[in-house]
């Protein structure tokens, strides 16, 4: 979920008003849109050096601490400056990062660290750093964010002066891309330490390993992070400086896009002016692969949606088309499994075959009137949590709105403000009334697992309607434990089929990753490996 | 008489900030949702995370607790500390204050200046100028700052490229090269509208009788002009554009958004949307503290203007 302001939806209609009177650039044209915009996970590798670059995130960055950055601006930042145990590569694969993995046996997790890891300082990174960082994030006492997915470690202990060991207390594969990501952050103890309760807040600031250093922080301008000189993997990277700044604000961010203040930013797909942006010959738009689902959170089995028929009834009835076209222009696509195809980081051929061989998600009403009417569900009513303070929750409220009434059910929109939608995801007792809100979410790390996983397992984050079902807990159980990617992947396929059957949540489209940047400048990440892997090593000029 | 004044000001100021400060935190408190979502972003966190962060910022006590919390550090000067930032307050206020308040001075002299520069002379040379004025003004104060904010970028930073059209800027130069467009969108309606209010004052007070009958005396224009129009205008001029003034401190968040400008007003719309109470609290007493001050400058100028002004009987 991402939240903005609400003012917005009006000054975007003003925004393109006037730049259709202003007549610059070309007209949009659909045609070129989708041929031109095929999918990349990254853009070509930037070869000029560049004094400066701005780039714009959709709100104030709020912390640099790893173990509490969930969100997209502290994400981008993060993974700009700080680097984890392992690497998330643009196509959603995990490689060595800090460290590389290897299993002795199934239960044990060795990390040998590459003895040439730099800190900021010049410090080396040692073993102490690293179990000091693993055990930060799992603190429940802390109240890190990700302290959860550590439930099968037993152990971590520093085993040599560049190695750590963790014990699990049963195989766990789920571990590798969960420290690939924020969870895995590598810090310097000794630094944490000593800020004490500043670290990771502007005054603080922390230190990190990764290709650009964090020069300064003030929070109402933002963050300034210089290429590192020192980076010991590989060259500085060839923009001198990158200022992360933030524009939540649709409308600023487009002009300042066009007028080059702003020199790139990643956006959410459903962001209004993007044919404005294709228009302009002074910035280009990518798309990429994303993590990324909207879809519909079930909340409540007491409701007409306690019917599996009944949640697909509504699956069937949905204009996905309408959405993927009115809302994200194009840069979405129509669902198949509850994941984004974005997220096969591993087994990548096993995943694309099957999701070819199930079937898209397409708008069925005949089968979904009749499974309606086998429900013995006519005329009845379901309760749908949203906000009109976000455009994109809106219409999709909309769609299902519109898909409810043309199988013969009736939708009641709880609408609520952007402030308080957020509420719905983390306090049960915002959620009462409701059989279903709307969402737009995203797993970790690139395994359509991860996302499942925290769906349907029984103390799952996202497990709002305290689903349990026999056949989804145990294929995740075991996808968990099997150490073949291949194998494990087959095993997530059947899964993901049989959430398609359960429908836990309700999936509407799949927004892809969208990356605008200056044309002047090239080499950044267009995939949504940006949130956790590094996106600028390669920017450049061009 | 002076002292009594400025001190039963000051005492009504001090009631002003805490009724406000209660008034606000009781409505904060009230309004559904948590302050510890803003952390989260509205993604799923685990109940226990949540729990432990709410303990750690002390918002599992009960209400006249946290109000007693926030009001006992803040009469010694410690406004708290942030949750979404977990920075000091006063910190993340004196840096956005800056930008506020520079956009608010730089817009309230294109008022005074220009706004009732142009309804003097509207005022005082009846004819085509004037005509053109009223329909102008009719527009620009039609014109909501957010919509000019737009139209001005367009124009004068995306096609002309002469200004910036985000951010703050650094140092005096670049400031006032940032700040020009927001200043002028933020100001647009309010010159129209301190225009026209300064246009009608001087057309009532150069009707009146005795400007009439000192012009049939023979008094020279100039000198009519000066003691007994604007003179006497002076003073609803004077209220008009210091309520305007002080409007421009609220509306300049909806500005301030347009042009990504870190200022107050969108930091009190961010913060109180993410129910971070310390930073809402902070700002809303810097923003009362403005409001009242700006209120005594506008009495003290009535006394300057108006010798039949007694500051003492006005303050009630």
């Amino acid at each position: 979920m991402l939240v903005q302001p609400s003012v917005r939806s009006l000054s975007t209609i003003v925004l393109i008003a006037s730049l259709a009177l202003a007549g610059c650039g070309r007209t949009p044209d659909d045609a070129d849109r989708e041929s031109q915009e095929t999918l990349m996970e990254t853009t070509p590798v930037g070869t000029e050096n560049v004094p400066s670059a701005v780039w714009a995130v959709n709100g104030d960055i709020k912390t640099l601490d790893p173990m509490y950055t969930v969100d997209y601006p502290g994400s981008t930042t993060l993974s700009l400056m700080c680097e984890s145990l392992l690497t998330t590569l643009p196509d959603g694969s995990i490689g060595p990062g800090v460290a590389e993995l290897s299993r002795p046996d199934e239960t044990t997790v060795v990390f040998d660290i590459d003895p040439d890891v730099r800190f900021w300082d010049g410090a080396q990174v040692t073993a102490e750093d690293v179990v000091y960082s693993l055990d930060r994030q799992r603190d429940p006492a802390l109240g890190g964010f990700y302290s959860a997915f550590f439930d099968r470690v037993d152990s971590i202990e520093a085993t040599g002066p560049q190695q750590v060991t963790v014990k699990l207390t049963e195989p766990d594969y789920w571990l590798d891309g969960e420290l690939a990501s924020r969870a895995g952050v590598v810090l310097q103890k000794k630094y944490v330490e000593d800020r004490g309760e500043s670290f990771g807040t502007s005054s603080g600031g922390t230190m990190c390993t990764g290709s650009y250093s964090l020069e300064s922080w003030e929070p109402a301008t933002g963050i300034v992070a210089r290429a590192n000189p020192d980076y010991w993997d590989g060259e500085t990277p060839k923009v001198e400086q990158i200022t992360i700044k933030s524009v939540p604000d649709e409308a600023a961010l487009t002009s300042s896009l066009l007028t080059g203040e702003v020199d790139g930013t990643y956006r959410p797909a459903s962001m209004s002016t993007l044919d404005q942006l294709r228009a302009s010959d002074d910035v280009e738009v990518f798309q990429g692969p994303s993590y990324n689902t909207d879809a519909l959170i079930v909340s409540s089995l007491d409701g007409p949606l306690g019917d599996e028929g009944v949640r697909r009834a509504l699956s069937l009835a949905l204009d996905r088309k309408g959405i993927i076209e009115s809302v994200y222009r194009g840069a979405a696509s129509t669902p198949h499994w509850i994941a984004n195809p974005g997220t096969f980081g591993y087994a990548q051929d096993v995943f694309e075959e099957a999701y070819q061989d199930a079937p898209a998600w397409e708008q069925d009403l005949e089968e979904a009137k009749a499974l309606v009417k086998e429900a013995g569900a006519e005329g009845k009513t379901i309760t749908i949590g949203m906000t009109r303070g976000l455009a994109q929750i809106a219409a999709a409220a909309g769609a299902y709105e519109a898909a409810a009434a043309s199988i013969g059910l009736k939708v009641k929109l709880k609408a609520v403000s952007t402030e308080n939608f957020i509420n719905f995801f983390i306090d049960p007792q915002a959620r009462i009334g409701l059989d279903a809100f709307l969402t737009a979410d995203y797993p970790d790390y690139a395994d359509p697992a991860a996302f499942i996983a925290t769906i349907v397992l029984p103390n799952g984050a996202r497990n709002y309607a305290a689903l349990e079902d026999k056949q989804l807990i145990e294929l995740m159980g075991k996808a968990r434990g099997t150490a073949d990617p291949d194998e494990r992947a087959r095993i997530v396929i059947d899964a993901l089929n049989r959430f398609n059957e359960v429908l836990p949540w309700i999936p509407l489209v799949q927004p892809n990753t969208v990356l605008v940047m200056n044309r002047k400048l090239t080499g950044a990440v267009s995939s949504f490996a940006y949130m956790s892997g590094p996106w600028a090593a390669d920017l450049g000029g061009r | 008489m002076h002292v009594p004044f400025l001190l039963k000001r000051f005492l009504i100021l001090l009631a002003t900030l805490l009724v406000a400060s209660f008034v606000i935190f009781s409505a904060m408190f009230l309004a559904p949702g948590k302050p510890i979502a803003a952390l989260t972003g509205g993604r799923s966190v685990s109940p226990e995370a949540l729990a432990v962060l709410e303990r750690r910022y002390q918002l599992d006590e009960p209400f006249l607790t946290q109000y007693w919390n926030w009001l006992s550090h803040a009469v010694r000067g410690d406004l708290g500390i942030s949750i979404a930032t977990r920075q000091e307050v006063s910190e993340l206020i004196a840096e956005r204050s800056g930008i506020t308040f520079a956009l608010v001075l730089y817009a309230s002299v294109l008022i005074v200046v220009i706004g009732i520069g142009l309804g003097m002379l509207a005022g005082l040379r009846p004819g085509r100028l004037d005509t053109a004025l009223i329909v102008a003004t009719s527009a620009a104060a039609a014109i909501p700052p957010f919509l000019s904010a737009i139209v001005l970028t367009m124009i004068f930073a995306v096609s002309l490229g002469w200004l910036p059209a985000l951010g703050a800027g650094d140092g005096v130069v670049e400031r006032v090269e940032h700040l020009t467009l927001p200043a002028v969108a933020l100001a647009l309606s309010s010159i129209a509208v301190v225009a026209r209010v300064t246009r009608a004052s001087i057309r009532k007070e150069a009707g009146r009788e005795h400007v009439q009958t000192a012009i049939s005396r023979g008094v020279p224009r100039r000198g009519v002009i000066t003691r007994h129009v604007l003179r006497n205008a002076a003073i609803p001029i004077t209220t008009s554009t210091g309520i305007t003034i002080a409007s421009l401190i609220a509306v300049s968040a909806v500005v301030e958004t347009a042009f990504s400008l870190n200022g107050l007003g969108q930091y009190l719309i961010v913060s109180s949307n993410s129910k971070d109470l310390a930073v809402v609290q902070g700002i809303a007493l810097v923003l009362v503290l403005a409001f009242v001050l700006l209120n005594l400058l506008v009495d003290i100028a009535y006394a300057i203007l108006d010798p039949r002004v007694n500051l003492g009987a006005k303050a009630a």
